[in-house]
């Protein structure tokens, strides 16, 4: 007898209850507050390998966390996953950073947990917060410019480790009190506020929870409306329908997961019959080059760890990543030269402007070594070389790097992360499932460690030409092309998962009420989130708005909209009483 | 008469092809073709082979010479209006705008630190001369943008040319 896989496909009925007024708030001290800004800290800082800002930066993993130093853990679970739907689609290239997921997911969670907010509205009050975060990044970017003029001294001087420490050491104190201390003070300070105010709410003016409610329920339609405005083009926008009909038909309860597999299989045939078979080449099938042999796999694997945790440490406006790259070739230089001239003009030479995506992009670090190690054996390289293999090929691979890593891997397994945590009903969830970030931290790791590894270790084996003969052979395409048809049939999913809009509005005709939802239900299920995201969809793509504008009007007619002017019935009495549009 | 089509974006960036430039700009403007002017990797035939490797199926990438650029990006050169033409360094903008490539709007998107250059805005710096070649296209009556990705903040080049 075979092997038989069990696929647990948990099902469940949403039932839209109707909201709760004001959760039972978390007492919120200065500790808690402190960790909180610590936190957030810890999720911009270098010390997790790479894994802040892919991880701990999203608001599903915070959500968790806070949730976890809160002591409502599942809670903390479902906030992140409300909050983050927002940002599935948000993409930082270059260093240009828009909203900042990362503070709506620490302080959002935190402000609703100490305030008392119910789970199903955090994203509401979360989503102005994210905007705030442009002001420290710019704040971030610019005070870092002044730590690379310390380095050039450093270099001058031929200190190999204190240009290291320039880099993950002295920038440190700057991002923990631009970050850990506003972030810790707004919790700390903001927490009774936000209680106060939602007490306020609950006194005299309930409909206001059901308005926030609503709004983060379309606000969630933003989120996916932002992922559409890449994914719903070319010839592959028949995958969105055919993943929202399908989720829509089993009534919501399908396992992403599984999902995503059918999904995967479905881009698997569509590459095949767009593209034609694969080619045979694959990566790495090219041969080494001649190394001299004065570096170890050790060095070279020294090297990489270094760039894997500290590239972003001391992240600036004016060389952006160029402290991190000199940061990370310090075991190099140590081990090939050995003059305190040839040191100082090895720091110098890369002491320059830098800056690609730091996984794919590693691949250059590797080719750089290899120059560096045929220099010091006597080849002749001249900086010009080197150079001109860093500057043309940093903007090449952060091209490719964000299409895959922010544009693919995190956005996939985010969604499969905040469907596993909420199984399936993200806007609705009162508690979550750790499996869910956890899933997401898994997937995450093995990409940006194991593709990270692999592409700088095969940059050295290589030299340069591994770039060209890792795209070569139409791989990268058809990765593309497949994530294109996945991402499409997975946000049809989602707008069934993580959309929650619905109306209480009836109508009397003739002595017969017409419940407005239900009429809409017998024409389709699920139809108001669908037209709400494909409206924004199509004010985004094709009327060119801003996601901010749109934020605010969303929230604006989500809360005023749910003001009781309207007619409608009370469902267990059938008397006729006044509704919002929502609810 | 048939008003001439405007290229689709002009933009300086030294970083030519990357991430802002495929993960956001070709996301939210249409384009079906990135045309990179500049000598040096015209004549380089392994950073042609890595630039047009890097971009998506369904854009055509072109590297053209300076001189090449001005005589085949013209008034009668297909596809304008969905073509992105990235250029390195402002001077190389003076020298296609001389050469009888006209437009009217140019994007300053990155411009590397470097021996020379001072930064003015965001990831963005330049040299005096730099910094002339600009005011001297202003002055022409070109709108110069430092911009990275669109929805981002952006700034006039004409508020900073007034400052200074």
């Amino acid at each position: 007898m075979g092997v038989s896989l069990v696929l647990m496909v948990v099902s469940f009925v949403v039932v839209k209850a109707a909201p709760v007024a004001q959760e039972e708030p978390v007492r919120m001290n200065f500790l808690m507050a402190a960790i909180v800004g610590i936190m957030y800290y810890l999720a911009l800082s270098p010390w997790f390998a790479n894994l802040g800002f892919a991880v701990l930066y999203r608001p599903l993993v915070a959500g968790t966390l806070v949730g976890l130093v809160m002591g409502r853990l599942g809670e903390g679970i479902a906030i992140g996953a409300n909050i983050n739907v927002l940002y599935l689609g948000w993409i930082s290239a270059g260093g240009s950073l828009p909203g900042d997921p990362g503070l709506a997911g620490y302080l959002g969670t935190a402000l609703a947990l100490g305030g008392g907010l119910s789970v199903d509205a955090a994203l509401a009050l979360a989503a102005p917060l994210g905007l705030l975060g442009s002001l420290t990044w710019w704040l971030r970017m610019s005070l870092c410019s002044i730590i690379p003029h310390w380095a050039d001294k450093f270099a001058e001087e031929g200190d190999i480790k204190a240009v290291a420490r320039s880099n993950y050491i002295y920038s440190q104190p700057f991002l923990f009190v631009i970050y850990a201390v506003p972030v810790a003070l707004a919790a700390w300070l903001g927490s009774a506020a936000i209680g106060a105010a939602l007490g306020w709410i609950a006194q005299h003016a309930i409909w206001i929870m059901s308005g926030l409610f609503a709004a983060s329920g379309m606000l969630a339609a933003l989120g996916i409306a932002l992922n559409l405005k890449f994914l719903l083009r070319g010839n592959v926008w028949p995958y969105f329908f055919i993943g929202f009909l399908i989720t829509s038909m089993m009534g919501g309860g399908v396992n992403l997961l599984v999902m995503a597999i059918i999904g995967a299989c479905v881009a698997f045939i569509h590459v095949l019959f767009t593209e034609g078979v694969a080619g045979t080449q694959l990566a790495g099938a090219a041969e080494a080059r001649e190394s001299p042999g004065l570096l170890t796999r050790q060095d070279v694997f020294q090297s990489w760890l270094r760039w894997l945790f500290f590239s972003h440490a001391c992240y600036n406006w004016e060389r952006m990543q160029g402290l991190g790259f000199a940061h990370s070739m310090t075991p190099i230089i140590e081990k090939l030269y050995k003059t305190k001239e040839d040191i100082s003009a090895a720091l110098k030479r890369h002491l320059v402007f830098f800056n690609t995506q730091p996984d794919i992009g590693g691949v250059i670090h590797g080719a750089v070594i290899a120059m560096e190690e045929e220099r010091a054996a006597g080849a002749d390289i001249s900086d010009d070389a080197i150079n001109s293999v860093k500057t043309g090929l940093m903007g090449p691979m952060a091209g490719i790097g964000d299409t895959i890593q922010q544009g693919i891997v995190i956005p996939i397994a985010l969604a499969i992360g905040m469907s596993i945590a909420t199984g399936g009903a993200v806007g609705t969830a009162t508690t979550g499932n750790i499996l869910g970030p956890l899933f997401f931290l898994v997937v995450v790791a093995a990409f940006v460690w194991g593709v990270g590894w692999l592409l700088w270790w095969q940059g050295y084996l290589q030299g340069r030409t591994a770039v060209t003969n890792i795209l070569k052979g139409g791989m990268l395409n058809r990765v593309i092309v497949g994530a294109g048809v996945l991402g499409n049939f997975i946000m049809g999913a989602l707008v069934v998962q993580f959309v929650s809009l619905s109306t209480p509005l009836a109508f009397m005709i003739g002595g017969t009420t017409f419940q407005l939802q239900a009429v809409l239900d017998s024409f389709m299920p699920n139809l108001l989130p669908l037209l709400l995201v494909l409206l924004l969809w199509w004010l985004l793509a094709k009327k060119n708005a801003s996601p901010t504008t749109i934020m605010v009007v969303v929230i604006l007619v989500g809360v005023l909209g749910s003001y009781p002017l309207w007619p409608g019935i009370n469902a267990e009495t059938g008397e006729a009483i006044k509704v919002g549009l929502f609810g | 008469m048939n008003a001439i089509e405007e290229l689709g974006l002009v933009r300086i960036d030294d970083r030519l092809i990357h991430g802002q430039v495929i993960a956001v700009w070709c996301k939210h403007q249409r384009f079906t073709r990135i045309v990179v002017v500049d000598d040096g990797v015209a004549a380089d035939s392994f950073m042609q082979e890595v630039l047009s490797l890097a971009a998506p199926p369904d854009l055509q990438v072109d590297v053209l010479s300076i001189e090449e650029g001005i005589n085949s990006l013209g008034e009668s050169a297909p596809d304008r209006g969905t073509t992105m033409v990235l250029l390195k360094s402002p001077l190389a903008a003076k020298r296609l705008y001389d050469g009888g490539l006209k437009y009217s709007a140019l994007n300053v998107g990155g411009i590397g630190s470097g021996p020379g250059r001072k930064h003015i805005f965001k990831n963005i710096s330049a040299s005096e001369e730099e910094i002339a070649i600009l005011r001297y296209l202003m002055d022409k009556g070109v709108e110069i943008t430092l911009l990275t990705v669109p929805g981002e903040r952006s700034k006039a080049f004409s508020d900073l040319a007034g400052k200074s």
